[in-house]
């Protein structure tokens, strides 16, 4: 053994931390060695001053306090105890699943009961509602202000006099709303109908008009009008066609 | 030199010797196991010198040893189930010690300055108050230079001193419970003593060159 391997043997050698054999060839180069014995000798002393320090006197009352503090800690009861019995992680996890699905559940049915509730209130500028909103015949303008007249060529409904079938014609639920589909489209008369022009209902002169809000298809093509209706909501207008002959027809049974 | 060579021998068996610590019996553990507070009690009573001891050790002041003394046996309450009795109760015990220290030399962060605030806080003439004043002045004085060089080691390595060096535990026992290879352990070791050993080497320079 060299001199270096052996200083990085001493601190383990002065308390025997090394395996026999390695103890034993330390030994011997220490016995040759002064240098090395001299590093021992000091790492000795090292070892002996840290085993002479002395541990400070604890009294008795210190323990017998600290005793007493520790056990009325564990007699004191703590809300995990009284839960123990009936809660522990796996009712945890189901309580937890359960209140997931359960809000998830409340957030998915809650857009359809506020667009519920929503569709009663007048001057909400969804489109969505804005049918729904004519329902109710407060919000309808006077009479006065209902205007009828020829359409100008409009995106969508300009080649109605030329013969050809126009979105709108297509798909009649389409006027003055987002619907895109026919089959929407049915719905939206199917539920407009009941409720908004049922003529035992109201009186309203205007209830005839709106009933001739719903476009009727033919396969004749005649001259059609757009017929705009203010309610008192400024965001909601109600846009309709109907054929030019049955507005005249009803415009002068109002007069008379 | 080969007296002192035969000396290290010696010094070898004792501390074999001093590393087997005595079992507590098993039916304390076992009634303290189920709940039963006054065997708990006694529990406390055989360990509390040895858990202040270490504690005390690891961090240098009386307050946190007492205060780290009173959370290792709520701890060793709470977790008194989980102990297998196949295993040494001392051995577990310890391991409970130093991860209570850990945390509390972690939560308050002065531990270093801890090693020093004993040593000049005035607790020292207690511990030598039955010598004769010229030797309770070297007393004093090489406690505090192993208290100084013991605030010189990192968390690791004081823990391998105390359990070692002071607890006179064997390497193994030392590495079962730090949960470390016993290679790992006298590496740490090895740092240790060094560390030790200059911080003394210094110290006495120091005072070669005041004097």
């Amino acid at each position: 053994m060299n001199c270096k391997k052996a200083a990085q043997l001493i601190p383990l050698f002065i308390e025997a931390d090394l395996e026999t054999a390695a103890m034993q060839s330390l030994a011997e180069h220490l016995e040759m060695c002064d240098s090395c014995r001299s590093v021992a000798e000091e790492f000795q002393a090292s070892q002996s001053l840290l085993h002479s320090v002395a541990l400070p006197e604890f009294h008795a009352a210190a323990f017998a306090q600290m005793r007493n503090s520790v056990l009325n800690e564990i007699a004191r009861p703590k809300i995990s105890d009284l839960l123990h019995p009936i809660w522990d992680w796996k009712t945890a996890f189901a309580a937890s699943l359960a209140m997931i699905i359960l809000t998830s559940g409340a957030v998915n049915y809650w857009p359809d009961a506020t667009e519920n509730i929503v569709a009663q209130i007048p001057g909400n500028s969804d489109k969505k509602h804005e049918f729904s909103a004519v329902a109710s015949s407060k919000d309808l303008v006077k009479p006065s202000s209902v205007s009828s007249k020829v359409l100008k060529p409009r995106r969508g409904c300009k080649n109605i006099a030329r013969g050809e079938v126009s979105a709108s014609e297509r798909n009649p639920g389409k006027i003055g709303t987002n619907h895109s589909s026919p089959e929407r489209a049915t719905a939206f008369h199917t539920q407009i109908i009941p409720e908004s022009v049922a003529p035992s209902e109201t009186t309203d002169p205007k209830a005839d008009l709106i009933t001739t809000a719903i476009p009727k298809p033919e396969n004749t093509e005649p001259e059609m009008l757009r017929i705009e209706l203010q309610t008192a909501d400024p965001n909601i207008r109600i846009i309709w066609f109907a054929p030019k002959e049955t507005i005249a027809a009803n415009t002068k049974a109002d007069l008379r | 030199m080969s007296s002192n060579v035969a000396d290290i021998a010696l010094v070898m068996d004792q501390f074999s010797q001093s590393s087997r610590h005595r079992t507590q019996p098993d039916a304390i553990i076992e009634r303290a196991r189920s709940g039963d507070a006054a065997a708990f009690d006694q529990l406390m009573m055989a360990h509390q010198q040895r858990v202040m001891a270490t504690a005390w050790r690891m961090l240098g002041n009386r307050e946190d040893a007492r205060d780290a003394t009173q959370e290792v046996f709520l701890r060793l309450y709470k977790h008194l189930h989980k102990y297998d009795p196949q295993q040494e109760f001392s051995g577990w015990l310890y391991r409970i010690i130093i991860n209570v220290c850990r945390d509390a030399a972690r939560k308050r962060k002065n531990n270093h300055s801890s090693f020093e605030a004993e040593t000049e806080a005035g607790h020292l003439p207690e511990l030598v108050s039955n010598d004769n004043s010229e030797h309770a002045a070297i007393k004093s004085e090489q406690h505090a230079i192993v208290m100084k060089a013991l605030s010189t080691l990192t968390e690791k390595e004081r823990a391998v001193i105390v359990l070692r060096d002071l607890e006179g535990l064997s390497t193994k026992e030392v590495a079962q419970i730090l949960g470390s290879s016993p290679t790992t352990i006298r590496s740490q070791i090895s740092t240790a003593r060094t560390k030790i050993k200059l911080y003394r080497d210094r110290f006495l320079k120091e005072g070669q060159r005041k004097s």
